[in-house]
């Protein structure tokens, strides 16, 4: 389990985590639902060591691979979708156990016909299922996923949710998953943190894994469930 | 993109037929090969010369200063550009010295270059010290423009060092290096022409130019002038297909 203990992270003046504490289970997909702008990019990159913080500790990370999905592919544009996933691979396997393992991630996500061609030949949705392919294929046991699904149309959205989901259902990893959408959150979470800022303190966890939730958006749980986090995240505004 | 290609080339042979039309025509008017020969008369200088078993020795030598000074300025430029690119207090050590030598004129370098080297050496030297700014100042550019998520997404799957030189940042400098080097080069074969013009080695274009103003032989000035436009002309092309290939 990942924990974090008394987190405290200020930006010049401003507090921005003040004793935030919270755990991450294991093998589960946590959510931290929370408006744009309250801080929570800024716990990615606490997490990931991109960003220094001012006290306190965050256990269970120590000696980790960490795999990333960012809201943009961040893609090659001169690299291949093969060379793509292999530069991140490359201090990792051996050359035939590299391939093994692109080809594999690859057909899982529907990419290996486009192996040879590069990001610009694919469109957004294809591009961002590259992405997570390269996520999966790095041989990590936590996943961070900052607003990955942002900004895609409803249809591409649940086809990259269905990859990712795919993926991950056989391949289960440690997920810390980071928006603002209550849809997405309750499609692919098994907890969701809702946090608001000044500082940033988690005003409810929903245990979506817990329930007998089936994530069908059109049954009666989903939009009772859905309600009350809308509730709690409009009391903040 | 083809018919785009061969409409371009139509375009530019009207081009230049036109130039050498106006060209005749002031010749015409001018009247006196001795001032301003006949774009004829320079042609058949060039044939003269091209038959002559010292042109080669004199193209080569010129040339070989040509490629010597810019094979140490992309060498130089590239690795200091690189480091002064990623690292801004190096930068900031490098910078005035670039100023310096860009502000200073062609001339006062070619003088000082001629007191402290033999007369072959002082094109390449000169030649040197005005490539290498240019292309450092191209790389510097290029390496800052670098997409810092993408420098961030490789730091994050701890990608080596030598890909991330390899594969992100010579990569992303491409477009600043290909313009750098094409400037680069087409400003070197100037400026070594000149600092031969004044430094007289035995053999070279520059020298040739200065023996035909000494003699004033207009047409063979203006042949060997047509001759360096042509190499250099040439040496951008290979620049720009070397790019390509490796922009891939």
């Amino acid at each position: 389990m990942i924990k974090i203990n008394r987190l405290k992270k200020n930006y010049d003046s401003k507090k921005i985590f003040n004793d935030f504490n919270m755990n991450i289970e294991p093998y589960e997909i946590t959510c931290i639902l929370g408006p744009s702008g309250v801080g929570k990019t800024t716990l990615f990159n606490v997490i990931s060591g991109l960003t220094d913080y001012e006290g306190g500790e965050i256990t269970g990370i120590e000696n980790r691979n960490i795999s990333y999905l960012f809201q943009e592919p961040r893609l090659l544009p001169w690299l291949t979708v093969y060379e793509n996933i292999d530069i991140v691979l490359k201090n990792i396997y051996p050359e035939k156990k590299r391939n093994e393992v692109i080809t594999h991630h690859l057909e899982m996500v529907g990419l290996i016909e486009y192996i040879n061609n590069k990001p610009e030949e694919l469109s957004g949705g294809m591009k961002q299922r590259l992405a997570i392919a390269r996520t999966f294929a790095y041989p990590s046991s936590l996943l961070l996923m900052d607003e990955p699904f942002q900004g895609l149309d409803v249809k591409l959205k649940n086809d990259i949710i269905g990859s990712f989901l795919k993926l991950w259902e056989k391949d289960k990893r440690t997920v810390l998953f980071i928006t603002h959408d209550i849809d997405e959150a309750l499609k692919v979470s098994d907890q969701i943190y809702i946090i608001q800022d000044n500082p940033v303190k988690i005003s409810q966890v929903e245990h979506i894994i817990d329930s007998k939730f089936s994530r069908d958006i059109y049954g009666d749980d989903y939009w009772k469930i859905r309600k009350r986090i809308t509730k709690i995240l409009t009391s903040q505004l | 993109m083809k018919i785009s290609t061969i409409k371009n080339n139509q375009n530019r042979i009207v081009g230049i037929t036109l130039w050498l039309i106006t060209w005749q025509i002031v010749y015409w008017i001018i009247g006196k090969d001795i001032y301003f020969p006949s774009p004829i008369s320079v042609v058949s200088t060039i044939l003269t010369l091209v038959k002559s078993p010292e042109f080669y020795v004199v193209v080569s030598s010129t040339t070989i200063r040509v490629f010597i000074s810019f094979l140490i300025s992309a060498v130089l430029g590239v690795s200091l550009g690189y480091i002064c690119g990623i690292n801004k207090k190096i930068y900031e050590l490098f910078e005035p010295m670039m100023v310096f030598i860009r502000s200073t004129p062609i001339i006062s370098i070619i003088i000082i270059a001629i007191i402290w080297f033999s007369s072959s050496n002082v094109p390449i030297f000169t030649g040197f010290l005005m490539c290498f700014p240019i292309i450092w100042a191209n790389m510097v550019e290029g390496i800052r423009s670098t997409d810092k998520k993408l420098l961030e997404m490789c730091h994050l799957y701890k990608v080596s060092k030598i890909d991330i030189f390899k594969k992100v940042y010579i990569k992303s400098s491409i477009p600043y290096l290909s313009a750098g080097f094409s400037s680069a080069l087409g400003i070197g074969w100037k400026v070594v022409a000149a600092a031969e013009a004044l430094s007289l080695p035995k053999y070279g274009i520059g020298t040739n130019l200065f023996n035909s103003k000494t003699y004033i032989q207009v047409p063979e000035l203006l042949a060997w002038t047509v001759i360096i436009i042509f190499i250099s002309y040439i040496f951008e092309i290979l620049v720009k297909i070397s790019f390509k290939k490796i922009e891939g």
